[in-house]
């Protein structure tokens, strides 16, 4: 067949490249205005000095450290036992998955806050206190939020990972080795996960460190409502930490697409 | 699929189920507890009784128009989003565009894809705000006043122009390893029997990809839908969307009936149901085409 | 008047150090079937796509009932091909599929119904027309295939491995289903295959393709009964080959594992001490003694004997080689046991001498 290149196909290249950049541009350029008159990175400057700024970014990183834990301590056992020994259940487990689409943020944490706002009775006896009572068990809730959020991203990485190593022959041959349940998983799955491991983490951490919805809802400090309130006071500083958010994004996607490199499967997010 | 020691002693085979539960327990209490709180009480009233009035509540305005604002938006981002991700991801693909494109802008939409929330909404205000970079250029060197012929950031078009920005890149992700899969031995074949290379997208390209198309749509439809975070970065909770709304609810802004705010999030759940029902569907037909 | 014609053609691909295929001369006679034999990466295939149009020959010309089509665009050149994953069109029913070629060309609707009536009956699959390719087996795929790309009543058919996705019962069947349906059209036929069973039972002609150029092109007799080469020889069909010492090369002596056969002429070229290898096939080779002068004797150890139905296999080791031999079954047949010291018979004139 002919390779000519069309002018068809890069009118809409082109196009896709424009929605792309402009915005990124735009916003890296207005984050350069502060100073009237000059380009600085003043914006940038005060952003950082902001203190609210640096407790607020560190509680979200915490929080996706304790998301990622909790996702891959709930997840990769889950994907292993699925693979290897139920595979019958395999179907209510990716309908599980996809649970997070069907019930967005914002209706998860509506039940959230209805549900758990209140002490647990059973017959009016309360066998369990309210989790939002106090900060450490709101930041329960909060982990638990995210590492629903994160859930179908991580099984599915987690999933191809598992499809691209033979795992029913492996576990056999460590069987056969004198291997229990628990080296198994630990030196001879996981290490052969790594990548997955790795790719889901990193998604995870981009989805938790910006997230709003969940965050304003049960009134944590983290770094979403923070950005939130900053855009109803300042017009700078919101754009040069945006630029800041992309930037991290870029660089956790980045890092994904490079261990990935070669292997099928890609992992894609969407809306918030 | 391996069966492994199907002659295992019984204590084996209670030790198998267990290894599901922590995954099951979590689900129950972080997603269907929940859930099906908010649904069940959308069916009582606030004494604890049986009732359908939430239900019939939600045909009352202003609610009608919130689902329908929203259905708009997300009709409108998920057309628009998917044109547009497919042009590219077919000017990509089929296009003979040169190969180092690729890894680049594979990159590219991943990023973009998962940019949505505040950031998103800062830095489309900082873009297409009054004082934004291209309503600025635009005025001083294109002579174009935006502001001034009409346009607002924060109203329908700004918002779907601001959702586009993760749309189409999910679409260009999910369509470009679809349009690979479509076989060379196809275009050859049609070719061989005379088909000229229009010919063979209209009838036989285009129709393979199309329940891929539309299912993924459908999941950039209940993308839009579902969104909180952009609207409300952007909007301040002006725009009447359904999330707003139920978002209004908790914070105890509007009505003074919370089963009426568990009617709607039922709604918007149901909704959301038939969209991933209808994709999860059109990838089936899509997967048995493409085998 | 051949009614193919490939002259020169030669094919580079970029960035390649060799070519692909090279001095590629052949005339196909109308009505023919033609098969390009060879192992993978030969240049069988790459030749085909040539001439369906896929590929364009870096030098050479390919004439087609008269008319040069060297440079023609695949969709003008009115060319049947038949694929070896079948590449039928998922989302359209297997009628739809027979008839997509005339429903391109703007054959009227009625036309096009009779037309596909016809192929499926010729395939005979008249039930199956409302079916999706996903809901048959691959044998009737590739049926379909095949009325798929006669519907349009091409000039020429090409079939580029055709059966190779299909399990070995339905390959037999079917093989002889297409050669059939060609002996009743009389169309020229161009057939690619890396099956040598394929390959001769078909054709009118085999070409044996090795590394991009013809290595020995005619009747599947003269292909197999008096190779050109080694490679041939050993290509096509089963093969004994033995290390032998030229004695004496005007009256045609060598000695093989100390024993001394003939070769059927003086080995020209050759001197004392040269060492050469000769040929024989299973079939030629015999426990039983005809008792002519022209006839060779060569003594070995009887390593296995295997029972494949019609044929029984002797594997008899002579030296360090091992050879097959191979008699037709018979229940009265005395058959050696291992172990055994056999003395086999071969005419002088069956022993192929070669490098």
């Amino acid at each position: 067949m002919a390779r000519r290149v069309s002018w068809f196909a890069w009118i809409w290249f082109i196009v896709g490249c424009l929605y792309f950049i402009l915005p990124l541009w735009g916003t890296f350029v207005f984050s350069l205005q502060k100073q009237r008159g000059t380009l600085s990175v003043a914006a940038y400057i005060s952003a950082f000095a902001d203190p609210k700024f640096g407790e607020t970014f560190l509680f979200s990183n915490i929080m996706a450290v304790c998301t990622i834990i909790a996702s891959l301590l709930l997840i990769v056992p889950t994907a292993y036992w699925v693979h290897l020994r139920m595979p019958k259940w395999r179907p209510l487990v990716e309908f599980v998955t996809l649970m997070p689409f069907v019930i967005p943020a914002i209706v998860l944490v509506f039940g959230f806050i209805k549900l758990y706002s209140k002490p647990i009775t059973v017959f009016g006896i309360p066998i369990f206190p309210s989790l939002t009572e106090s900060e450490f068990s709101t930041n329960i809730l909060l982990v638990a939020g995210y590492t629903v959020l994160s859930l179908p991203y991580m099984y599915r990485a987690v999933d191809n990972g598992l499809r691209a190593m033979d795992v029913g022959t492996l576990t056999e041959a460590a069987q056969s080795l004198g291997a229990g349940w628990g080296t198994i998983l630990w030196r001879v799955i996981i290490p052969n996960l790594r990548t997955a491991l790795l790719s889901g983490a990193l998604l995870t951490f981009a989805i938790v460190v910006g997230e709003l919805t969940i965050a304003t809802f049960l009134a944590r400090p983290a770094f979403g409502p923070y950005l939130a309130l900053l855009g109803n006071h300042k017009a700078y500083e919101p754009a040069a930490l945006a630029i800041v958010s992309f930037g991290l994004t870029w660089v956790a996607l980045g890092i994904i697409n490079w261990i990935t490199r070669g292997s099928r499967g890609g992992v894609v997010t969407g809306a918030r | 699929m391996a069966t492994t020691l199907s002659t295992a002693p019984r204590r084996r085979l209670t030790w198998t189920w267990l290894g599901l539960v922590p995954f099951f327990l979590f689900a129950t209490f972080f997603i269907f507890l929940p859930s099906a709180s908010l649904f069940i009480d959308s069916f009582r009233n606030q004494q604890g009784q049986f009732t359908l009035d939430n239900v019939i509540g939600l045909t009352r305005s202003p609610i009608p128009e919130s689902y329908w604002l929203s259905i708009q938006i997300s009709a409108v981002t998920a057309i628009g989003g998917g044109l547009l991700g497919f042009l590219m991801a077919y000017a990509l693909t089929a296009g003979n565009l040169p190969r180092w494109l690729y890894p680049v802008t594979l990159t590219f939409a991943g990023v973009a894809s998962n940019f949505a929330g505040v950031a998103l909404a800062f830095a489309f205000i900082s873009t297409l705000g009054r004082t934004g970079f291209v309503t600025v250029v635009l005025r001083d060197y294109f002579g174009l006043d935006i502001y001034g012929a009409g346009f607002n950031l924060y109203g329908f078009l700004g918002l779907s122009l601001t959702y586009m920005f993760f749309q189409f890149p999910l679409m260009l992700l999910i369509m470009v390893p679809a349009i690979e899969g479509l076989k060379r031995e196809w275009r050859e074949a049609a070719e061989n029997l005379g088909a000229s290379a229009f010919q063979y997208w209209s009838r036989v390209g285009l129709p393979i990809l199309l329940p891929s198309i539309l299912g993924t749509m459908l999941l950039l439809f209940g993308n839009s839908f579902g969104a909180y975070a952009t609207a409300y970065a952007l909007t301040g909770g002006r725009l009447n969307l359904i999330t707003i709304q139920i978002g209004a609810q908790m914070r105890g802004d509007v009505l003074r009936n919370p089963n009426l705010g568990y009617a709607m999030a039922l709604g918007m759940v149901v909704i959301m149901a038939v969209c991933i029902l209808g994709y999860t569907l059109l990838q089936r037909v899509s997967e048995r085409w493409l085998k | 008047m051949a009614f193919l014609e490939l002259s020169n053609v030669r094919k580079v691909f970029p960035n390649a150090q060799t070519a692909a295929v090279e001095n590629f001369n052949l005339d196909v006679a109308p009505g023919d079937f033609v098969s390009f034999l060879g192992p993978s990466g030969c240049g069988k295939t790459t030749t085909l796509r040539m001439i369906a149009g896929f590929e364009t020959p870096t030098t050479g010309r390919i004439v087609m009932d008269g008319k040069d089509i060297t440079d023609m665009r695949p969709n003008q050149r009115n060319i049947g091909m038949v694929f070896q994953s079948y590449a039928l069109f998922p989302n359209m029913t297997v009628a739809d599929n027979i008839g997509f070629g005339l429903s391109v060309a703007g054959t009227p609707k009625p036309a096009i119904k009779q037309r596909v009536t016809e192929m499926l009956a010729l395939i005979k699959l008249e039930q199956l027309g409302v079916r999706y390719p996903y809901q048959l087996s691959g044998g009737q795929q590739q049926r379909v295939a095949l009325a798929r790309a006669l519907a349009i009543r091409p000039k020429l058919l090409l079939l580029d491995e055709p059966l190779s996705a299909l399990d070995a019962k339905i390959r037999v069947s079917l093989r002889n289903e297409i050669r059939a349906i060609q002996r009743q059209l009389g169309i020229t036929t161009v057939y690619v295959t890396h099956d040598q069973e394929e390959a001769l039972s078909l054709s009118d002609r085999v070409v044996v393709m090795n590394q991009g150029v013809i290595e020995q092109a005619g009747p599947p007799f003269e292909i197999y009964n008096f190779p050109k080469s080694a490679f041939v020889a050993s290509f096509v069909g089963t093969l004994n080959l033995l290390a032998a010492e030229v004695a004496d090369p005007v009256a045609g002596a060598l000695l093989v594992d100390g024993q001394s056969i003939y070769a059927p002429a003086a080995l020209e070229g050759r001197q004392r001490g040269d060492k050469v290898q000769i040929a024989l096939r299973p079939e030629l080779l015999s426990p039983d003694c005809t008792g002519r002068d022209d006839e060779n004797q060569i003594s070995g150890i009887v390593d296995n004997v295997a029972f494949l139905g019609a044929i029984v296999r002797i594997h008899v080791r002579i030296g360090d080689a091992s050879l097959l031999v191979d008699e037709f079954n018979n229940p009265h047949l005395a058959v050696p046991a291992i172990g055994d010291r056999i003395a086999l018979y071969f005419q002088r004139e069956n022993c192929l001498v070669i490098n």
